[in-house]
Formats: C-alpha cells, structure tokens, sequence
C-alpha cells in the first residue's frame, strides 16, 4: 500500500458486498482507500457537516414546544440512536439531510431525482423507513439496529446509489 | 367543502421546503392531524393575508393540495386520510386519518407532500396585509 498516511492515528476496517477498504484519519482529514492502496473518496467535511446538523437539531429540539408548535422532544437516548445510525452510513453512501420529526424522532433523507428513502429512529432504537423509488412504495421496521447499519436500509438505498 | 377546494397549510420556515417542493415532515401530523386553511376561492394577497392573522406566524410559502388529492392519498396508501372542515379559526381544516404505524404515517406523510403545491411569497412578510374595515 502507498504511504499515504501522513499521520494516521487509527485505521477502520471496513467491509461490504466483497468490497474491502480502509479509513483512516490523516492530517488533512479522513480517507478511504481499497484494498490496493488507490484512493476510494474522501467525504470529511459532508459526514463532518452532517454530524454537526444533528448535534445543532439534538441542541434546538431537546425541549418540549422546540418548534413552536407543541413538537415533542428529541431524548437523550433518541439522540445516541441517532448518532449510531449516522455513523454507521457507509462511506459509498452520500451523508443523509437529517430533521426531526413533531414526535421527536430525528430523520435521514435521501433523494435522487423523484427517488426517495427515508428512515426515522426513536428512543428504542427501532428504525422505521420508507421507500418511493421507481414507482414502488416500500415501508417497514427494522428492529435489530445495533451499530451497523441496516442491510435491509442498503438494499432500499442502492437504486439511488446508481443514479 | 367540495372535492376541487384548495386546502393551504402556511410555511414559516424555510427548512419546510426546497426547489424539488415541499418536504415530508411539513406533512407529518401533530397530535394526529395536519392544520390547513380552506383557501378556494382566494385572492393571492388575501391568501398570505389568512395566513399571517391565523397560522400563527408569517407564512414564507404554502403547501397546497386540493381535498380530493387528500382522499386519493388515502386511498392510495391503504389509510384513512381525510379532511375536516372545523372553521375555528375562521377557513381552518384538519386533515387527520393518518394511520397508528410510524413507517405507514411516513409513507403517507411522503405522499402527501408530493402531491403539494408549493407556491412561494414574493412580496415577503406584509404582503396581502389583512386590512380591518
């Protein structure tokens, strides 16, 4: 692998559908690479951006009426949910609009053109999504969410990512 | 109210809406309802008027859908969305019927936005002032 890691404090491994990476932190920001060394993209200030607007929408919307308009707050443990999920978005997968909803559940949003996903998590951790893509509306629950992000979310998301 | 009537709900923010129209969670209901006006009928001035004496604060933008396309949603959804026409305050609706579900109220709720208008105030804030006689 080229050094390319100028000053690398940590690596994570990161694996999905057969693709093999590696990111790391170096002094300009965050990179990914394959396996091979070449350069895969660099997202450090979108995934940097998105996660500040989620801290700023945590901060605006922890209290009750934090809309004006009687909007129940986002929890504590709604707002770590939140962040897990955020993080766990894999690097090939463009950083969502995140929003909070009138009952405190913060949102992700992706769009391609007239393609939508959306995906809404409360405080059990319980990621409810939506699905308008080409015609076809899916929605559900996902009820495992751990700390990876959900296969069934990837799978709703990958006709956008072809767009 | 009839099926073609125009129903409003009044955007005072700009993070309700982009260029692509009116995003979903303007759509989602508070307390299992969305709060509309009953515009048909309206002169534009008089429309932005309503909404700044009524909706609570200065509209920016409308998210507007005729009642038919409510029912239609409803249909289109397996939900039972529909409009109630209350006037208190004065041309105020509900549209309620939004299911129990969270992934099925964000379906509708999706929907619903989509088939909106967004029309969006030019003049700004003092446009259309409602003027008392």
């Amino acid at each position: 692998m080229p050094a390319v890691f100028e000053e690398t404090h940590s690596c994570q491994l990161f694996i999905y559908s057969g693709t093999t990476a590696v990111e790391a932190p170096t002094r300009t920001g965050v990179l990914m690479l394959n396996a091979d060394g070449t350069q895969v993209s660099t997202y450090i200030l979108e995934r940097k951006a998105v996660m500040e607007e989620l801290r700023d929408l945590y901060r605006k919307a922890r209290t009750v009426n934090w809309d004006g308009d009687n909007g129940a707050p986002v929890s504590p443990v709604a707002y770590e949910w939140a962040r897990k999920l955020l993080t766990s978005v894999p690097l090939h997968v463009p950083a969502p609009e995140v929003s909070v909803d009138p009952d405190g559940h913060v949102n992700f949003d992706w769009t391609a053109g007239r393609n939508r996903v959306a995906a809404a998590i409360d405080e059990r951790g319980l990621v409810y999504f939506i699905s308008l893509v080409d015609g076809n509306r899916i929605r559900g629950v996902i009820r495992d969410f751990s700390r990876t992000f959900p296969v069934r979310l990837l799978d709703e998301l990958r006709p956008l990512l072809a767009t | 109210m009839k099926q073609e009537d125009r129903l409003s709900h009044f955007l005072n923010e700009e993070s309700k809406f982009s260029s692509t129209g009116v995003k979903r969670r303007t759509m989602m209901p508070r307390n299992g309802s969305v709060s509309v006006f009953m515009t048909e009928g309206m002169k534009e001035e008089a429309v932005w008027a309503h909404g700044d004496a009524y909706a609570g604060s200065i509209a920016i933008a409308r998210a507007d859908i005729i009642a038919r396309q409510v029912d239609e949603v409803g249909a289109e959804t397996s939900s039972r969305l529909h409009v109630i026409f209350d006037n208190d305050p004065p041309l105020h609706a509900s549209i309620t019927g939004f299911p129990d579900e969270k992934d099925h109220v964000l379906l509708v709720a999706q929907v619903l936005a989509d088939k909106c208008g967004l029309p969006v105030r030019r003049g700004g804030p003092g446009e259309g002032v409602l003027t008392q006689e």
